[in-house]
């Protein structure tokens, strides 16, 4: 590949980035990244309410399919 | 266990299996570390034997380490992780099993065929092409388990964690493949389809990612569900997660280059893989920062918690590492660096600080769950291991940093008639005192690991399979 190629490249790239970074953030709401953040502690009932009381939400016993269109 | 009992609970066999042997090949891989460490500064401890020469164990101790090691503790945290976020048991238990037996039987290749000097000789790739064949049908096996079980997820979202673990799992099985395409000519000999510089380069862009996807992406996917979870918090952000994510894929594939300053690689390729090198900084501290502010708020359990201090000096050694990474690549320091012990250092402020203490983290967080037990044996061992470490960690790449410095600056050294001030020997000796000061580290560091192989075995012998089962339940 020449100079020009690995340019490309790497623009391409930085493009790629920019358009994905994008494309996962859009429709990705403070309470959707919320319930995704809580996503570690649905499954296990003691350490979610001890969450719940450290951080004042509710933890979701499974993650709710209807919040997470994004 | 009955059979619909099994259907509802998670599948924590394949993830004590891996743990277990997470636990040996540590005591192992770091064992051989030791052992080469001392032959540096005693040489008569090669025993004067072919198999047990420094070029046969280094290559042995790297692909423990790498491998046995840190690719163990990989398999047992992204099934245990992937299972819990996704509420589902892994998809296949045959499978599953099939891969925890294939990757023992890969690491045992390797344990037999480097001391006998069967190796393609490209680093943390020595393994030869029969080895190599074996561990990609082993690798797609593992891939097919770990995104079957993601696609049988009870929610729509994938965890952050997830993702991470999954690129992790694509892009070693793109590098191993394209850096292992060789001509065999024996059963344990082959030689590559690359030859010279693009040989190199081809090499080096394994190398590089070998340390940015198997030791850095599935070690991030790890501290994504770890640190939150031995926290009690859910990670500091989790929009800042996702651009981690995407900035870390994108940047780390570029950087290999970096490797190969000064040599016939083109100049426009080394410069920029010095640039992307340099831009990688944003997304590793952009992790670290993630993690670590993930304890905001609760600063004050690290008091007693000896389990989530591994894992926050885990990501200060991560942020260290990943800010001295960037600048050894920079050409002008890299002039002075490279071929010196400071590489050496660095690479373990990594492999060390990073990959072994989160990895020290997670399977302390994880032992008491699988095995049914509420913690672990004893939690002033765990603390003793934590301290061993950090002063380990700490000797080790201090003494890396006083000869890389003091064999750099030797090297370049020239009289006025432009002849060599020093020999090659005289750096050599030069460099003996940090050698021992690295051997003392390397001791501490194994001592540790000692003494978290007998916690372990005092809290699985007295394991409680109703307990595990019960924890095992899927909510």
């Amino acid at each position: 590949m020449n100079d020009w190629g690995y340019a490309v490249s790497c623009l391409s790239a930085l493009l790629f980035f920019y358009w994905v970074t994008t494309a996962c953030l859009r429709r990705h709401t403070h309470d959707v990244d919320d319930q995704a953040s809580l996503i570690p502690f649905a499954d296990d009932p003691a350490v979610a309410r001890r969450v719940e009381q450290a951080i004042g939400k509710t933890v979701p016993a499974t993650a709710p399919p209807a919040a997470f269109k994004a | 266990m009955s059979t619909q009992q099994q259907a509802q609970a998670y599948n924590y066999k394949v993830v004590r299996q891996f743990v277990i042997m997470t636990v040996v090949w540590g005591v192992i891989g770091m064992a051989m570390g030791v052992w080469i460490a001392s032959q540096l500064v005693w040489p008569d401890l090669n025993l004067d034997l072919p198999w047990t020469t420094f070029g046969r164990l280094r290559p042995l101790h790297t692909s423990l380490v790498i491998f046995g090691f840190a690719g163990s503790a990989q398999f047992a945290a992204s099934y245990y992780a992937v299972q819990r976020t996704c509420q589902v048991r892994l998809y296949s238990d045959t499978l599953a099993a099939f891969t925890f037996w294939g990757w023992q039987a890969t690491i045992v290749i390797m344990l037999i065929s480097l001391p006998l000097g069967l190796t393609t000789t490209k680093e943390y790739a020595e393994i030869e092409f029969t080895g190599a064949v074996w561990m990609a049908i082993v690798w797609v096996a593992y891939g097919i388990v770990f995104f079957a079980t993601l696609m049988r997820r009870k929610g729509k979202h994938i965890y952050v964690g997830n993702w991470f673990f999954g690129a992790f799992i694509v892009v070693i099985a793109m590098l191993h493949v394209v850096n292992h395409l060789s001509i065999p000519v024996s059963w344990f000999k082959s030689y590559p389809v690359y030859a010279g510089a693009t040989d190199a380069m081809v090499q080096w862009w394994y190398g590089h990612n070998a340390v940015g996807f198997f030791l850095t992406t599935g070690f991030l996917g790890m501290m994504y569900y770890f640190v939150p979870k031995q926290v009690g918090k859910p990670v500091y952000s989790y929009r800042l997660s996702i651009v981690h994510f995407w900035a870390l894929i994108t940047l780390y594939i570029w950087a290999g280059p970096h490797h190969l300053h000064y040599t016939a690689l083109p100049d426009w390729a080394q410069s920029l893989g010095m640039a992307m090198s340099l831009i990688l900084l944003a997304p590793s501290w952009g992790g670290m920062i993630n993690g670590m502010m993930t304890l905001s708020g609760a600063w004050h359990k690290l008091r007693d918690d000896p389990i989530l201090r591994f894992l926050v000096l885990s990501l200060a050694f991560y942020g260290m590492s990943t800010f001295e990474g960037p600048m050894m690549a920079i050409k002008t320091v890299n002039a002075l660096s490279h071929y010196t012990d400071w590489t050496i250092g660095h690479v373990h402020a990594g492999a060390l600080g990073w990959v072994a203490m989160i990895t020290f983290g997670a399977l302390y967080h994880m032992i008491p769950k699988v095995f049914g037990r509420e913690r672990m044996y004893s939690t002033g061992l765990i603390n003793l291991h934590f301290w061993l470490a950090t002063i380990g960690t700490v000797l080790y790449i201090a003494s890396m940093w006083v000869n890389g410095i003091t064999q750099g600056l030797m090297w370049r050294a020239t009289n006025d008639d432009g002849t060599l001030t020093y020999s090659f020997v005289e750096a050599l000796v030069a460099s003996h005192p940090g050698f021992i000061v690295r051997f003392a580290g390397g001791v501490c560091f194994l001592t540790g690991m000692l003494l978290m192989a007998w916690n372990t075995w005092r809290t699985v012998r007295v394991a409680n399979p109703g307990l595990a089962l019960n924890t095992a339940q899927i909510a």
